[in-house]
C-alpha cells in the first residue's frame, strides 16, 4: 500500500495565492478528506498531487519517489471528478477498460476485470449502457470503477457527490467507503460538504485560504476544533457577542466562566464560539436568577424535529437579544414552544473565545 | 412574505393565460410560419415535383427525368456535386482548425468576439457582392491581379478568366464555407470537456491518445454532420455563382436559370423541374443525414 506525502507546496493563480506551504501525510490506505469553502486551495492540492497543476514551490512524493515534475499519466493514479467526466463515446463497460486498454491489457482479461468492477460498484448489469442512459449516481460509480481499473496507487475523489441529490449521495459515499476499505487504498478526498467527509473519512483536514487550520480524526476536528475557522465552518456554532471580565466573558449581562479569559485583556470585546448541543434548555420558574448566574433569560422563538434532537432557536431576553441555538434530546426537546421563557445554561466542552 | 405572493400570482398568472390557450391556440401562433412556409416552399416544392413528371401539355412523362440523366445535365450534376464536396470538406478542415482556435482563446477576449462577429457576417457574404469583391481584387483586371503584373510581372491563369470557371467558384465558395463551419461547429468543440482530457492522463493516456479515442471520436458526428451542411449550402448556392459565370451553365442552379430565363431555350422549363427535383433529393439526403448526426452530437454534447 502506497504512502503519499505533500510537502511546503506552494501555489498562486495570478496574484492569488491558492496554497501556501501545505504540508499532508498520508498513511497507506488511509482516507484523509480535505474540507474547506470555495477557494481554500482544497481542489488546487487534489490537482497538483494529480499532475494537473504544477507546484510553484513543495514536493509531491508517492511511495518515496518524488513525482512533482511527472506528468499525470506517469503517476499511476486514479481519479473521479466532480461529474461528467464518463467518455460519452464508450459504454460504461468500455469506460472502465479504457485504462486497461491503453496499458496493454488483454481484450480477455480487460473485459472480465472491466466485469468484476462493475459488479464491484453495483453495476454488472449495466456495463452496455453509454452514459446518457445512466443517472448521475450510476455515472459516479462506474467513474469510480474506471479509476480502480488500473489499480493506481493512490485514489483522488473531487468532489464526486457534489453534483448528486441527497439520497444518493448519502448512499454513494457509504459504498466509496466500503470499496476503498476493501482494496486498502490510500485516498484523498476533497469536499466541502462536512457532513461528508466527517461520516467516512480517517482524518479530515480543514483548509482556510491556502493553509492546514487543523487535521485531525473527525470526532476531534468538530469536538476540539484547533482554530476558531475550525469551529465556525465544521458544524452549526452559535457566535455570541460578550466581553472580557477577569476569568469570565459576559454575555448580555451574565457571566460565563472562562479560564481562556484570563488571556485576554480586560473589557475585550469578544465572540464566545458555542456549539447548539452546549446549549441547555429549563424551564424558568424566576427562582434561579442572579445577577452573576451562568444562565441567561431568553424566550423561544421556533422549535424544530431533526429526528434525535430537537433545534430550539431562543432570544435572550437581555442586552442585545442575541439569537441562540440549542440542540435538546427529542422527547425534551420537543416540549418547548415559541414563546416559552426558558433559562440558557452554557456547558461548555471547550470554551473558545475571537476576539472582534 | 407578502411582498413575494405578487410576484408568485403575476408568473402564476401568466402561466395559467398559456394554459387557457390550449393546442389551439399554440398552432394559431404558429399560423404565420405555416402560411409561409405553405407559400414559399411546399407549394412551389409540389409544382417542382409535378412538373418534372409532366409533359408541356401536361399529360404524365418520365421523359423529363430520362433527359436530365443524359450526358450534358448530369455533368452539371457531377460538377456540382464536386464543387459542393471539394468546398465544404476544404471549408470544414479550414473552419474546424479555426474554431479550435477560437475555443482556445480567453471566452470574452476581444480576438474572439471580433473573430466570431466577422465569422457572423461572412458567413452571409455570398451573392453578387462576394463575387464582385473577387472580381475587383483578383479578376482579370482585379487589384492583386494589376499589382502581380505590375511588381513581379507574374501573369495569374488564363489572365485571371480561372475566377469565372470551376477554380474560381472553388475558391469564391471556400471563402463562406470556413465562417459557417465555424458558426455550426463551435459549439461542439466548446462542448468537449476538460474533465475527459484529465481522465485520459490520469488513466495513463498522452495528449494524442485522447484525441484518437476520445476527443476525434466525440467530435466526429458534429464534423460530419457540419460537412453535410456546408455540401448542402454550396450545393443550393445560386447568387454568387450567377454573378461570376456569364457563359455556359456548369453546374445545376445555372442550368435551371438557363430553363427559366434563356431565350434561346423555350418552351422546357418541366426539364428545369426535373433538374430542381435532382436539388431537392439530393439536399434532402444530406439533410437528413444531418440530422441524424446532430442527434448523436446533442447527446455525446450536451
Amino acid at each position: 500500500m502506497t504512502h503519499l506525502q505533500m510537502s511546503g507546496l506552494g501555489k498562486a493563480f495570478g496574484g492569488v495565492r491558492a496554497l501556501d506551504s501545505f504540508d499532508l501525510d498520508i498513511a497507506a490506505g488511509e482516507f484523509v478528506s480535505l474540507l474547506g469553502p470555495s477557494g481554500c486551495g482544497k481542489t488546487t492540492a487534489l490537482r497538483i498531487v494529480a499532475g494537473f497543476e504544477s507546484a510553484d514551490r513543495g514536493r509531491v512524493v508517492i511511495d518515496g519517489q518524488d513525482v512533482t515534475r511527472l506528468t499525470p499519466d506517469r503517476r499511476d493514479i486514479g481519479m473521479v471528478f466532480q461529474a461528467y467526466s464518463l467518455f460519452p463515446n464508450m459504454s460504461a463497460a468500455g469506460n472502465v477498460e479504457f485504462g486497461m486498454r491503453l496499458r496493454g491489457v488483454a481484450p480477455r482479461r480487460r473485459r472480465d476485470r472491466a466485469g468484476e468492477l462493475l459488479d464491484l460498484v453495483g453495476l454488472a448489469a449495466h456495463g452496455g449502457k453509454y452514459p446518457h442512459q445512466l443517472s448521475g449516481g450510476q455515472q459516479q460509480r462506474v467513474a469510480l470503477a474506471r479509476a480502480l481499473a488500473i489499480e493506481p496507487k493512490i485514489l483522488l475523489l473531487d468532489e464526486p457527490l457534489s453534483a448528486l441529490d441527497a439520497k444518493v449521495r448519502v448512499n454513494l459515499r457509504g459504498e466509496i467507503r466500503r470499496i476503498q476499505k476493501d482494496l486498502g487504498i490510500t485516498t484523498l478526498f476533497v469536499t466541502h460538504d462536512q457532513e461528508e467527509a466527517l461520516a467516512i473519512s480517517d482524518r479530515v483536514g480543514v483548509m482556510s485560504e491556502g493553509r492546514m487550520e487543523q487535521l485531525d480524526v473527525p470526532a476531534t476536528v468538530y469536538r476540539e476544533p484547533a482554530t476558531p475557522f475550525v469551529a465556525q465552518f465544521v458544524g452549526v456554532t452559535n457566535a455570541l457577542l460578550g466581553s472580557i471580565e477577569g476569568s469570565h466573558v459576559v454575555v448580555d449581562g451574565s457571566r460565563v466562566p472562562i479560564q481562556e479569559a484570563r488571556s485576554y485583556r480586560q473589557g475585550a470585546k469578544v465572540r464566545l464560539l458555542v456549539r447548539p448541543e452546549e446549549v441547555h434548555l429549563a424551564e424558568a420558574d424566576g427562582n434561579e436568577m442572579s445577577a452573576h448566574s451562568a444562565k441567561i433569560l431568553a424566550t423561544v422563538l421556533t422549535n424544530s424535529f431533526l429526528g434525535p434532537v430537537s433545534r430550539v432557536t431562543v432570544r435572550l431576553d437581555t442586552g442585545e437579544g442575541q439569537l441562540v441555538l440549542a440542540d435538546m434530546p427529542s422527547p425534551e426537546g420537543g416540549g418547548f414552544a415559541p414563546g416559552q421563557q426558558v433559562l440558557v445554561e452554557l456547558r461548555l466542552r471547550r470554551p473558545m473565545l475571537v476576539e472582534r | 412574505m407578502a411582498a413575494s405572493n405578487p410576484v408568485k400570482g403575476g408568473r402564476g398568472g401568466r402561466r395559467d393565460r398559456r394554459a387557457r390557450l390550449g393546442p389551439a391556440g399554440h398552432y394559431l401562433a404558429l399560423a404565420p410560419f405555416l402560411v409561409f412556409v405553405s407559400v414559399f416552399l411546399l407549394y412551389p416544392t409540389v409544382v417542382v415535383v409535378m412538373g418534372a413528371f409532366q409533359d408541356n401539355g401536361g399529360h404524365p412523362t418520365l421523359s423529363n427525368l430520362r433527359a436530365v440523366t443524359g450526358s450534358v445535365y448530369a455533368d452539371a450534376f457531377v460538377r456540382s456535386i464536386e464543387l459542393s464536396a471539394v468546398t465544404a470538406l476544404v471549408g470544414a478542415v479550414l473552419g474546424a482548425l479555426l474554431s479550435w482556435a477560437i475555443a482556445a482563446a480567453k471566452p470574452e477576449g476581444l480576438v474572439r468576439r471580433l473573430v466570431l462577429a466577422g465569422c457572423g457576417v461572412l458567413a452571409q457574404f455570398g451573392g453578387v457582392t462576394l463575387a464582385f469583391a473577387f472580381i475587383a481584387t483578383v479578376g482579370v483586371t482585379g487589384l492583386a491581379t494589376n499589382l502581380l503584373r505590375e511588381l513581379f510581372a507574374i501573369e495569374p491563369p488564363r489572365g485571371g478568366a480561372w475566377l469565372f470557371d470551376m477554380p474560381g467558384l472553388m475558391v469564391v465558395y471556400t471563402y463562406f464555407q470556413i465562417p459557417l463551419m465555424v458558426l455550426v461547429f463551435l459549439p461542439a468543440v466548446e462542448g468537449l470537456r476538460p474533465q475527459w482530457h484529465e481522465a485520459v492522463q490520469s488513466l495513463g493516456g498522452s495528449t494524442w491518445r485522447y484525441w484518437r479515442h476520445v476527443g476525434g471520436p466525440v467530435l466526429s458526428p458534429a464534423f460530419l454532420g457540419a460537412t453535410l451542411l456546408l455540401f448542402a449550402n454550396a450545393f443550393s448556392a445560386y447568387g454568387t455563382a450567377a454573378a461570376l459565370v456569364s457563359q455556359g451553365s456548369p453546374i445545376v442552379p445555372l442550368q435551371i436559370r438557363a430553363f427559366m430565363t434563356s431565350e434561346v431555350i423555350t418552351g422546357q422549363q418541366n426539364l428545369g423541374k426535373a433538374l430542381g427535383l435532382g436539388m431537392i433529393v439530393v439536399v434532402a439526403l444530406f439533410m437528413g443525414l444531418y440530422a441524424l448526426l446532430q442527434r448523436r452530437t446533442a447527446r455525446w454534447l450536451r
